[in-house]
Parts: C-alpha cells; sequence; structure tokens
C-alpha cells in the first residue's frame, strides 16, 4: 500500500494501520491533527516548548497502544485531544500547584481565569463552534471556556464564578448538550479528515 | 462493574460533562471511570461530551517545523512491540467469520465475560451471561503476514511469555494428548498461536476462548484454517480452549477440541 491509498484511508483504518507499524500511517495521522493537537496544548499551557513536548507523547501514545483508540466513540481528533487536554491539565495543575505552594497567593487561579476568558476568543475556532459558542446561556458558556480552556476543576470554576458547585456541574453539563444539538447539523460527530495538521 | 444505586447513577451522571472536560477531581474521576465500563449509556454520553470539547479544540494552527522529524527519530529508536491489532468499525458490525487474525478489545472483556458451571469436570462450555463477540471488518487489505509471523516469533522467544501446547482431549474420536497447536502470552497481553496442527474445517470455524478462574471468555474466532494467530488476553487467564462452531458464538456448548494450561 503506498502513501496514496493512505491517503484516503479513514482515520480508522489509520489506527489499524498504525498498530501494523506502519510508520507512514501514523505519518498521515500527525499530518491531520497535530495542528490541533499542538494549538490545544499551546493555548491551554501557553508554552510552545511544553506543548511540542505533548504533541511528541500524544503520537508516541498513539503508536504504542493504538487499540485505546475506539472509532465507535468518535473521531480519531476528538480521541487525540482528549488525550492531550488531560495530559495538559495534569501538567497545568500540577504547575499550579507548585505555584500556589511558592506564593501562596490564593487569587491567582481567578485572576488567570478571567484573563483566559478574554483570549478564549483568540482561538482560531471555526465560525460555526464560535456560533455555537455565543449561543449558549451565558453561564454555561463561562463554565464551560473556564473548565475546558483554563483547565479548571468545576469546583474551582464555581469559587470564580461564585456559584454552587451543583450549578456549575450542570451548566457544564447542559452547556455541552446544547453545543452538540447546535453542532450536529455542522457534522462534528463525524470523523474528522481534513488536512489542517500542519 | 461496580453495583450503583439509582441516586448514585444519577449523581455520577450529573459529573459526566465535567468529566469529559477533565474538571472533576481525582476521586471523582476514579469513581466515574470503575462505573463507564458498565454501562453504555454513561458511555455514549461521555463520548459525545468529548466529540463537543474536540470540536472546541481545533484550532488551525500548524505544527512546528521539525516536531515530526522529532516523533520519527523517537520511533527508530524503540524497541518494536509485539504486533497489536485494533478493531475498525467494531461494536455494531454483524459478526463475520474469522480471517486467520483474531482480536478483542482488551477494554471490552466486560462484554466478552462468559461463566461456566463446570470447566473442569465436563468442559461444556454453559455460558451464563451474554456475550458480545466483536469481530474486525475490513481489515485484510492491511493484514500483514509477514509481521504477524515475525511477531509470533519474537513472543515465541520471549522468555517472559507464558507457553503452552494445545493437546487433544478425550472425546471418543481423536487420540488424546496430540498437540495441535501452540501458543504465547506476553506480559502485556498480546498472545499468539501458531495453529497448524488443527484440520482444515469444510465449513464452520474455530472458536478460541480463555479460562481465567471460574469464567470462560471468547478471545474470538480462528477461522477455518488457522495457521498464525494473534489475540488478547491478560494476566488472569489461565487456560485456553478451541472450539468447532457454526460460527462465531457467544456461549457454546460443544466440547473444547483441545485445551491447554498457560505456564
Amino acid at each position: 500500500m503506498g502513501p496514496d491509498s493512505l491517503q484516503d484511508l479513514t482515520d480508522a483504518g489509520l489506527v489499524v494501520a498504525i498498530s501494523r507499524y506502519r510508520e507512514e500511517a501514523l505519518a498521515e495521522a500527525y499530518r491531520r491533527h497535530a495542528g490541533a493537537v499542538y494549538g490545544l496544548a499551546r493555548r491551554l499551557l501557553s508554552d510552545e516548548t511544553l506543548a511540542e513536548e505533548i504533541v511528541q507523547e500524544v503520537f508516541l501514545r498513539l503508536w504504542d497502544t493504538p487499540e485505546k483508540f475506539d472509532p465507535g466513540r468518535g473521531s480519531l481528533r476528538s480521541f487525540l485531544l482528549a488525550q492531550c487536554h488531560g495530559r495538559a491539565v495534569d501538567l497545568l495543575r500540577a504547575e499550579t500547584a507548585r505555584r500556589r505552594r511558592e506564593e501562596k497567593d490564593q487569587r491567582r487561579t481567578a485572576e488567570a481565569g478571567y484573563d483566559l476568558e478574554l483570549e478564549v476568543w483568540d482561538l482560531a475556532v471555526a465560525e460555526h463552534v464560535k456560533d455555537a459558542l455565543v449561543g449558549l446561556p451565558e453561564g454555561e458558556r463561562r463554565a464551560i471556556e473556564l473548565a475546558y480552556f483554563g483547565g479548571h476543576t468545576y469546583r474551582e470554576v464555581a469559587v470564580m464564578l461564585d456559584q454552587p458547585e451543583g450549578t456549575v456541574k450542570s451548566r457544564i453539563r447542559a452547556g455541552l448538550k446544547r453545543l452538540r444539538t447546535e453542532l450536529v447539523g455542522s457534522g462534528v460527530g463525524g470523523p474528522a479528515v481534513d488536512g489542517g495538521g500542519g | 462493574m461496580v453495583m450503583i444505586s439509582d441516586s448514585e447513577h444519577e449523581a455520577l451522571r450529573a459529573l459526566l460533562g465535567a468529566y469529559a472536560l477533565d474538571a472533576v477531581d481525582d476521586s471523582e474521576r476514579a469513581q466515574i471511570e470503575d462505573h463507564l465500563p458498565g454501562c453504555p449509556r454513561c458511555r455514549a454520553e461521555v463520548g459525545d461530551h468529548r466529540e463537543v470539547a474536540g470540536a472546541l479544540g481545533r484550532s488551525g494552527a500548524p505544527a512546528p517545523e521539525g516536531l515530526w522529524d522529532r516523533i520519527a527519530s523517537e520511533l527508530d529508536g524503540r524497541t518494536a512491540p509485539p504486533l497489536r491489532l485494533v478493531l475498525a468499525g467494531h461494536g455494531t458490525d454483524a459478526i463475520t467469520t474469522a480471517p486467520p487474525v483474531v482480536d478483542r478489545p482488551s477494554r471490552r472483556w466486560h462484554r466478552t465475560v462468559v461463566r461456566i458451571t463446570s470447566v473442569a469436570a465436563s468442559l461444556l462450555l454453559v455460558l451464563l451471561l451474554a456475550a458480545t463477540v466483536t469481530q474486525r471488518t475490513d481489515i485484510a487489505e492491511l493484514r500483514d503476514e509477514q509481521a504477524l509471523g515475525d511477531a509470533a516469533t519474537t513472543a515465541f522467544a520471549s522468555p517472559e511469555a507464558r507457553t503452552t501446547e494445545l493437546r487433544t482431549l478425550p472425546d471418543g474420536n481423536a487420540e488424546p494428548g496430540v498437540v495441535l497447536a501452540r501458543v504465547a502470552l506476553l506480559p502485556d497481553g498480546d498472545g499468539y498461536m501458531l495453529a497448524d496442527g488443527l484440520p482444515d474445517l469444510d465449513e464452520g470455524l474455530y472458536q478460541l476462548w480463555g479460562v481465567a478462574g471460574d469464567q470462560v471468555i471468547s478471545l474470538g474466532a480462528l477461522g477455518r484454517d488457522p495457521k498464525v494467530v494473534s489475540f488478547r488476553a491478560d494476566g488472569s487467564v489461565t487456560g485456553l480452549m478451541v472450539t468447532q462452531e457454526a460460527e462465531l458464538v457467544e456461549r457454546s456448548e460443544n466440547n473444547a477440541l483441545v485445551s491447554g494450561s498457560l505456564a
């Protein structure tokens, strides 16, 4: 099988090829998705070096354990982004904890959160995603942004927004469901095979 | 699967959005991850939330130049792990007769776990829990027999592998104790079977089962003329059996043709 046919493979087919140690299949997965993974890691960590390390880790993990991707449960891109997000949040929280210990500055989290909320609008997300976000009730939108892009737990978000934890928890869930309804017509639910990976 | 009350279930469900965004604490995460394997509804919801999160995370920024080269050089430096097989589009597909490759998703054991009343006494597989056996599709063009053979050879040579010979059982038709297949199971769960002693079938297929305590687990179909097969099984599997079936089955009432205990 040549490179051309790899480009024609679905993401699920690519992962099968990766499981057979076809390096060019991993390269194709990288071409499709590395840009998104890098963009998210850099957004979360504000650190290009760390973001590169996370990209490296995510794709090496795909190489080592491709069976962890279950095409029945979502697209490869969402899977890779979830891996990236989890790892970035780990780093972020470790860093936050260190800073908290060293500086004992309890206000830092809240301040960082609000700065970040403003930055979210610089994201180069697709227009229809922005539209869907804007269409959310403000409480849901802010809770999701602080949790996802800020890497905060819902408890932390509750403190930042001065709301009960239960309310934040519900708003995140309701907001995600509402977003899905908005986005599903835009093909978000299908596998992403665009070539924007850089 | 951990049984929980309805109110506990609702409490967990309320957390699924935050969980999908990595916004729960460690103890909540552990609770949810205990629960998910046994709850398709919650798994589906998490999948939906993650898909939405994936849409939020799509920035168009290109990855830095040279990053792929670093990853590729890292691949070169790694010891090639044994061949590992994944499913493509499993879960809802019709079960097909098998290619000479068996796989089963290691994370789905709960779906293929079945219980038997007395394996040792009769080798009659009486399966009390429904099992879903999933089968790879669309892999024929991707199969790399040479790589499979190489991986199997490596596994059999590995000092870490548990190995066994699968021998015929006294069922009145065959001479007992004849070795028809050999198996090597690596600590990471990758198993390989050299099954060239099993006679080719005109119809139906061979099916592989793993024995783990009082449970028998379908490890997948071996096809009609298995030669080199890979499968997945974890450390709890202490024995293997092969049955002959008309098609891949969730439960079998046939006697095992061969069996062996893993050293």
